[in-house]
């Protein structure tokens, strides 16, 4: 389903501990994560409900690109336990899977998190398509701006910190 | 009698075509609708082609995303080849065209600059910046191109690749620099992604010009036959050519601003024009502006279908199909 | 030129390149002095310098140095050859084709992982690359060719076939790389950025063996210069001589356009400027032309690196700031012999 090749920033840290002689401290950090993130999925899905899914895009002109595998959906799946959606495409290689508007109703899920610069999530706004579309009727779409939340999910440090943030974001 | 018959006929033949061209219009604007990721029933096309009050959302679908793009590429592609087509006529040489002598370049860069300055987005600004920035690369490299006060092609292709190719490289830092490089990206390789109902009405609006240069098409002609020869009918020039170059940065300008840097469209079609009327600029005009709408139109349906939706830009596709258009017509030219 | 001119021009030259070199290694976002650079060389310098230096700058220097010398001599070689000073391996669409080859490859045997290519990409990498380059000059040579041949034509037909290879490389690099347009500019506009000590292992021997064989065979180059009649009367094989050096002339862009990316005006540029130096006797212009394509090369991607810091700008995208104006007056200025 989600390759692990994809997105291991685990051994790469643990590769940049081993040059800086790090290894225990990396472990520590990795465990820690690990532990937040589970505990932040389940606070989610208990507000929420166990069944509620989620998933992420970056949202582009004509193409948006969905966070399957790598750090949202990372986050989100692997990390977190959240539920993905059924008909969300896979990501078997380093990039992530583009979607356009329409492909993008077609995915069923109960909330979205849009990472979308000012311009984009007006156009989006502005779009009947979009507005027709069940979660964004129900409200349940959350915009989050692209800096720093772009790369800040691909990050360790970043995704720490993101843990919390996201807790908040996603119970409503 | 002989020749007037002829002249009947070749006007009778200049109006099936064009008839046959909407016809294609038509065609390809219903592919163009019919084709997208999500799949969507006959009858959602048709009933989403008219603007109701209550639509679901695949006839959404169709009249608010697919519908405008499928517009907006037929009058893109017609402002191009209409471009081409009168640049070639006051240049009177067939490799004039608007996108390689750097004009429209000169637009895309204007374009990027407006882009990352954050400055009002309002859309009739984006026309202007692009108008200007291509109105500046087309006196530039007019005056390049000028050799003893003729007009040098050899000259102008070069110039013109090298401006045109600088320009993109600026359009490109500037958009690094800004950060907008994502963006740009898409935009800059040509597409109509994010295409609406008001860029249509944009569009639509710009088309004004259209009857314009139809008026102008005889007077090109004249100059197409040769200064002496229009100064010898009682036309001027120099005006002709002055008007005709506001109609060609006009439509280029808009063209660039909303669907990004699409090639090869105001070289190709002029010529398959001519090919087909023969070099009367009369005819060879509205026969471009016709089927500059074809050919963008399924342009984008092929880019579309081959790039698995939006993956390839449509500038790509007519890159592919113009340059061995262009490398048969240089070496057709007898002054190179 | 006398010899002893040509060795003040050349000390010249090298004290410049050396000087910008030092420019170079020392700017950026670790400065390092030019005392701390000497210490560093001999591993008295602190971990972060050596990282710096050895590993980051070094070999990007290096890259820079041997890119700029094989795009110099390339293009010193299709001027001759073609008879024409607008000829480059940039502008003839000869780098194009090797870079799209390169991206094809690349994505053949790596998926979209430009992060840990393996060893064997890399060192066939230039291979590929000089079959791409070759595709490219044949197909030009070969649509240029009307009845004989003549040079602007070849100009013109080397310029659309630029195009080509571009759209297709942006494509390639759009379709399956889309997040990164970087990607594509990198590949289209030209970056050293990560270059790393196995592209110089790759790039320096290739490069430094064409050049060689070049500066050897100067004397070919002097003669087909000398127009086609006369070298016959001289007893040169023209035909053997110009596909031979031609050959190398593509595949010294080739090679630089594999590690590099498309960087189109060095090759113009660096000849006319030693031109001007040294004179046409390609003993000396040979050598000079690969002198000055290092210092722009290395100047341009300091440049590059350091003016909007910490955003990198594209180096080709750099010099073709002062290219295209250079191409153009070139071209304006070549009216008046014709």
């Amino acid at each position: 389903m989600i390759n692990p090749d994809v997105n291991d920033w685990r051994s790469d840290l643990r590769m940049v501990a081993e040059m800086f002689g790090k290894e225990e401290e990396a472990e520590a950090y990795i465990s820690d994560y690990e532990a937040k993130a589970a505990e932040v999925g389940a606070a989610i899905k208990a507000v929420n409900g166990e069944q509620a899914t989620y998933y992420a895009f970056l949202a582009g002109d004509d193409i948006h690109f969905l966070f399957t595998g790598a750090a949202y959906g990372d986050i989100f799946y692997n990390d977190m336990g959240l539920a993905m959606p059924e008909n969300l495409p896979e990501q078997d290689s380093i990039e992530l899977p583009m979607v356009d508007l329409e492909a993008l109703t077609e995915i069923e899920s109960d909330y979205i998190l849009i990472l979308a610069s000012d311009e984009q999530r007006a156009e989006f706004e502005s779009s009947s398509v979009f507005n027709s579309m069940e979660t964004v009727q129900n409200g349940n779409v959350i915009w989050v701006s692209l800096s720093p939340y772009f790369n800040q999910a691909y990050s360790p440090y970043g995704k720490y910190q993101l843990l919390d943030e996201l807790q908040e974001l996603l119970i409503r | 009698m002989k020749k007037q018959v002829t002249e009947v006929n070749r006007t009778a033949m200049v109006l099936v075509l064009c008839f046959v061209g909407l016809a294609l219009i038509f065609l390809g604007i219903i592919l163009s609708i019919s084709y997208g990721t999500r799949e969507v029933a006959g009858i959602d096309i048709i009933q989403g082609l008219f603007a109701r009050e209550k639509m679901n959302i695949e006839q959404l679908i169709i009249w608010d995303y697919r519908f405008p793009r499928a517009i907006s590429a037929v009058l893109i592609g017609c402002f191009l080849a209409t471009s081409g087509a009168m640049m070639q006529g006051i240049t009177r040489n067939s490799l004039a065209s608007p996108s390689i002598m750097g004009v429209n370049q000169g637009a895309v860069l204007a374009m990027a600059i407006y882009m990352s300055s954050q400055a009002i987005p309002a859309t009739i600004v984006r026309v202007f910046f692009a108008f200007i920035g291509a109105a500046i690369s087309a006196v530039f490299i007019f005056l390049l191109s000028l050799r003893r006060a003729n007009l040098d092609i050899t000259r102008m292709l070069l110039a013109g690749s090298a401006l045109g190719a600088l320009f993109l490289s600026l359009a490109s830092m500037v958009a690094l620099l800004t950060g907008n490089s994502k963006d740009l990206a898409f935009w800059m390789a040509g597409g109509f992604g994010s295409v609406n109902w008001s860029t249509v009405y944009l569009l639509l609006g710009a088309s004004i010009i259209l009857p314009f240069a139809l008026t102008l098409s005889p007077k090109i002609m004249i100059v197409s036959l040769g200064d002496e020869v229009a100064i010898g009918l009682g036309e001027k020039p120099n005006l002709i050519r002055f008007l005709a170059f506001i109609c060609i940065v006009l439509l280029s300008g808009v063209a660039i601003s909303v669907g990004g840097n699409i090639g090869f469209i105001c070289l190709i079609v002029p010529h398959i024009a001519r090919m087909g009327v023969g070099v009367d600029y009369r005819y060879v005009i509205p026969i471009s502006m016709v089927f500059g709408g074809v050919l963008l139109v399924f342009s984008d349906v092929i880019a579309r279908v081959i790039g698995n939706t939006g993956e390839i830009p449509v500038g790509s596709i007519t890159s592919l199909i113009g340059v061995p258009v262009l490398i048969y017509l240089v070496r057709r030219e007898k002054r190179t | 030129m006398k010899r002893r001119s040509f060795q003040v021009t050349m000390v010249g030259l090298i004290l410049l390149l050396l000087l910008v070199s030092t420019l170079s290694f020392s700017l950026g976002t670790l400065a390092l002095s030019p005392l701390e650079i000497l210490k560093t060389l001999i591993g008295r310098g602190t971990q972060q310098q050596e990282l710096a230096l050895f590993v980051i700058r070094l070999p990007r220097i290096l890259i820079a140095l041997l890119v700029g010398a094989a795009l110099a001599v390339s293009g010193t070689i299709l001027q001759s050859v073609v008879d024409n000073d607008l000829a480059e391996p940039g502008i003839l669409g000869i780098n194009s084709g090797a870079a799209l080859f390169v991206v094809i490859y690349i994505y053949l045997t790596n998926g979209n992982n430009y992060y840990s290519m393996p060893d064997f990409t890399i060192f066939t990498m230039p291979f590929i690359a000089l079959s791409g380059g070759l595709v490219a000059a044949v197909l030009i040579y070969g649509l240029a060719w009307k009845q004989g041949m003549n040079s602007m034509r070849l100009l013109l037909m080397g310029i659309a076939v630029n195009v080509a290879f571009t759209s297709l490389i942006i494509i390639m690099q759009l379709r399956f790389n889309n997040q990164d347009f970087n990607r594509v500019l990198m590949w289209t506009s030209g970056s050293l950025w990560g270059t790393s000590w196995i592209y110089v292992g790759v790039a320096a021997p290739v490069i430094i063996a064409l050049i060689a064989i070049t500066i050897y065979g100067s004397r070919y180059l002097d003669v087909l210069r000398m127009g086609e009649m006369t070298a016959i009367g001289l007893g040169v094989n023209v035909l053997k001589a110009q596909r031979y050096l031609i050959f190398i002339a593509v595949a010294l862009a080739a090679v630089a356009t594999s590690v590099a990316g498309n960087i189109s005006f060095v090759g113009l540029m660096a000849p006319h400027i030693s031109r001007k130096l040294v004179g046409a006797r390609h003993q000396y212009l040979t050598v000079t032309a690969m002198l000055v394509g290092m210092i722009l090369v290395v100047a341009a991607d300091m440049i590059a690196r350091n003016l909007f810091a910490p955003i990198e700008l594209f180096i080709g995208a750099v010099i073709s700031v002062i290219g295209t104006p250079y191409f153009i007056y070139l071209m304006l200025k070549q009216d008046h012999y014709e």
